[in-house]
């Protein structure tokens, strides 16, 4: 099967000038996804994880064109999204469908629940009547469970977690085949994360669609995706499929980030070992030479400040130059 | 005798559509020493038990019933006693740390006045037991950093310098409102590291108030458990974890994800928390519960069971691991 998007070196550049800069001034560069490449499935979901400022949203910004970016992102149609003019790409923006993260802040205080969910219908299918339109948003709540009679009620009356679900019938009611969702549970309460991690993966086997899926909680990727990317300061460190990268990461960046994680279990928790992070993550407008995670590394040698590590091939792919199991003298 | 006996207390806030009882008859006592964990989702009253304590409720807010630290009741004292006892006795780190330090002062100066105001410290005094005091959560470089302005810090180290902060006076409670929820997961494990170490070096209780249960397991010895502002279970960590008895424990338990497990589910709770301004009567579980009757309709009690544990359920689930 080709793959339903392929991405290849992809990069987002941000210039940053500052106060007192003159206009001869050269802007600085601060790269914030640098060199992303991976091939998603249909049907698959690709977890993006990392810690704040490794670039994961961006490289969802990047992708549907919310930020300028360079690099390639092939639709299974032969389609350079990052190539298209904005007319061209209005047509795949609705192939493409986005769920964020701050679920009340998404949505338009001022539409009703059955404008916002009607709004992507307004905008590429004004082929369609008022009352196919109204099929459809109908059709599409039920789905995600919310109630007929509340198609005119306004987002400060719902939830979090209903806001959420208004997020998904807002991006599904284009019957998009790709949905890239933002850290889409991390405002949620814990009984209510569940219901909606398991909307989600209902939908996705109904509907056959593809997911990229952006969270910092590795325990909720775990859950949902099939393929997980770890980033740190815009690079992929690893990428290998979920068991592989759970039961066996290889990079020591995905090692310390795992063993942070904290398991609700008391005896499993206090006989966890964790790996801790020296320092503090450096300035991403300066990153370090080589391997950007050697400063934070106990495994670093002499040579990964001069060699940037390629990740290589196949499934499993660790961008180290010194990969393998946790080590004894790594943990404590 | 121990440290903090709160008793039967309610906490109550005037708002214009009406009252919203945001806890509802919450006992609980902390011992000398001890790490209590309050666990709970939004809602659940978890920090307003907090603020009540430390009388830091909003001004349209009430407390009623007992607060009792070291003996003396504290509810309803004038805010000159409660200004001696916070900070010096007491002392709470909040979730965030940036809205928590005066963007305006340097680290030194904010930290040297804990000690000039509760220990009549001369300045050069305070100042350098205020570097003492950042060395020990373990800032770098801590005597050149003190100069610093609190946005010069990354939110860990902000963290930190808060953590500091409360202990200057060495409390005998202190009170970390979600004090790792705003911060990435690798800087969180340093930061409960940090808290664990020092909790063990100067010996005060702590509660340690989160809605993450994996870093409850992590740290106490005990457990509440919030839902609608009222204690739904209660006792010690282990057993509490292994045999949740409690249907809303066991469901909370079930619904959490497990980064070690490698088949686990994240088992939903059906339904949404009650809202606070027209929670449901009885059990405030009650809607959600699979094993809610009409007994449910009135609040059960919060009765002991097994070894130092407590529930307030008429269905208990029996004790089997989850």
């Amino acid at each position: 099967m080709s793959p339903l998007l392929s991405v290849r070196d992809l990069c987002v550049t941000f210039r940053i000038t500052r106060g007192g800069d003159m206009p001869w001034t050269a802007p600085r560069l601060l790269r914030a996804v640098n060199g992303v490449s991976f091939d998603l499935e249909p049907g698959q979901t690709l977890g993006v994880v990392g810690e704040s400022g490794c670039g994961k949203s961006t490289l969802a910004r990047g992708l549907i064109r919310m930020v300028p970016s360079t690099g390639r992102a092939l639709w299974q149609d032969g389609t350079d999204l990052l190539a298209l003019s904005s007319r061209q790409m209005l047509r795949y923006r609705s192939r493409i469908q986005m769920v964020f993260q701050d679920p009340l802040a998404s949505l338009n205080p001022r539409m009703t629940l059955g404008q916002i969910i009607g709004e992507p219908l307004r905008t590429h299918r004004p082929d369609l009547s008022g009352a196919e339109r109204r099929t459809r948003v109908a059709g599409m709540m039920e789905r995600v469970g919310l109630l007929p009679q509340m198609i005119s009620r306004y987002p400060h009356e719902f939830s979090g977690g209903q806001c959420q679900r208004i997020g998904i019938a807002r991006a599904l009611v284009m019957e998009p085949k790709l949905l890239i969702c933002d850290e889409p549970v991390s405002a949620l309460d814990v009984s209510i994360q569940a219901q909606v991690v398991d909307l989600l993966k209902d939908l996705q086997r109904d509907m056959g669609l593809a997911m990229i899926f952006i969270a910092h909680d590795l325990s909720v990727v775990k859950h949902i995706a099939d393929e997980v990317m770890v980033l740190y300061l815009g690079r992929v460190m690893e990428k290998a499929p979920k068991a592989r990268l759970y039961a066996d990461p290889q990079h020591p960046y995905t090692q310390a980030l795992l063993s942070a994680v904290p398991i609700p279990d008391p005896v499993a928790e206090r006989a966890k070992k964790i790996i801790a992070l020296e320092g503090d993550l450096p300035s991403p407008m300066s990153p370090p030479s080589g391997c950007v995670f050697r400063t934070r590394c106990r495994r670093g040698k002499p040579d990964c400040a001069e060699t940037v590590p390629d990740p290589g091939t196949g499934p499993h792919r660790t961008a180290c130059l010194y990969p393998g199991p946790v080590r004894e003298v790594e943990t404590g | 005798m121990a440290l903090l006996e709160i008793t039967d207390l309610s906490v109550t806030f005037d708002t214009d559509d009406g009252p919203v009882h945001a806890v509802s008859n919450l006992s609980l006592s902390v011992e000398k020493g001890e790490t209590l964990g309050i666990v709970g989702e939004s809602g659940s009253g978890k920090s307003q038990t907090a603020f009540a304590l430390l009388g830091l409720l909003a001004r349209n807010g009430r407390a009623s019933g007992s607060v009792r630290f070291d003996g003396q009741e504290i509810l309803g004292a004038t805010t000159k006693e409660m200004n001696r006892l916070r900070a010096d006795r007491m002392a709470i780190v909040f979730q965030d740390p940036m809205t928590s330090l005066n963007p305006y002062m340097r680290i030194s100066d904010q930290m040297a006045e804990v000690l000039t105001l509760h220990r009549g410290m001369g300045k050069r005094e305070a100042v350098s037991e205020a570097v003492r005091m950042l060395d020990a959560v373990r800032i770098p470089s801590a005597r050149d950093r003190i100069r610093l302005y609190p946005h010069e810090f990354s939110g860990g180290m902000r963290q930190r310098v808060m953590i500091a902060m409360a202990l200057l006076c060495q409390p005998d409670l202190l009170v970390a409102d979600e004090p790792t929820t705003a911060l990435d997961v690798t800087v969180q494990a340093q930061i409960m590291d940090l808290l664990d170490d020092l909790q063990k070096e100067f010996g005060m209780a702590t509660i340690l108030i989160t809605h993450d249960l994996g870093v409850v397991a992590g740290f106490c010895e005990r457990v509440v458990v919030l839902y609608g502002g009222r204690v739904m279970e209660e006792g010690p960590t282990d057993p509490l974890f292994a045999r949740p008895t409690h249907p809303y424990t066991r469901g909370l338990l079930a619904a959490v994800p497990r980064v070690d497990d490698a088949d686990a589910k994240m088992r939903a709770i059906p339904g949404a928390p009650p809202d606070m301004a027209d929670p449901p009567p009885g059990c405030p579980f009650r809607p959600r519960c699979d094993f809610a009757g009409d007994d449910c309709l009135r609040m059960p009690p919060l009765e002991p069971f097994d070894r130092n544990r407590a529930r307030a359920c008429r269905r208990p689930v029996a004790e089997v691991a989850p």
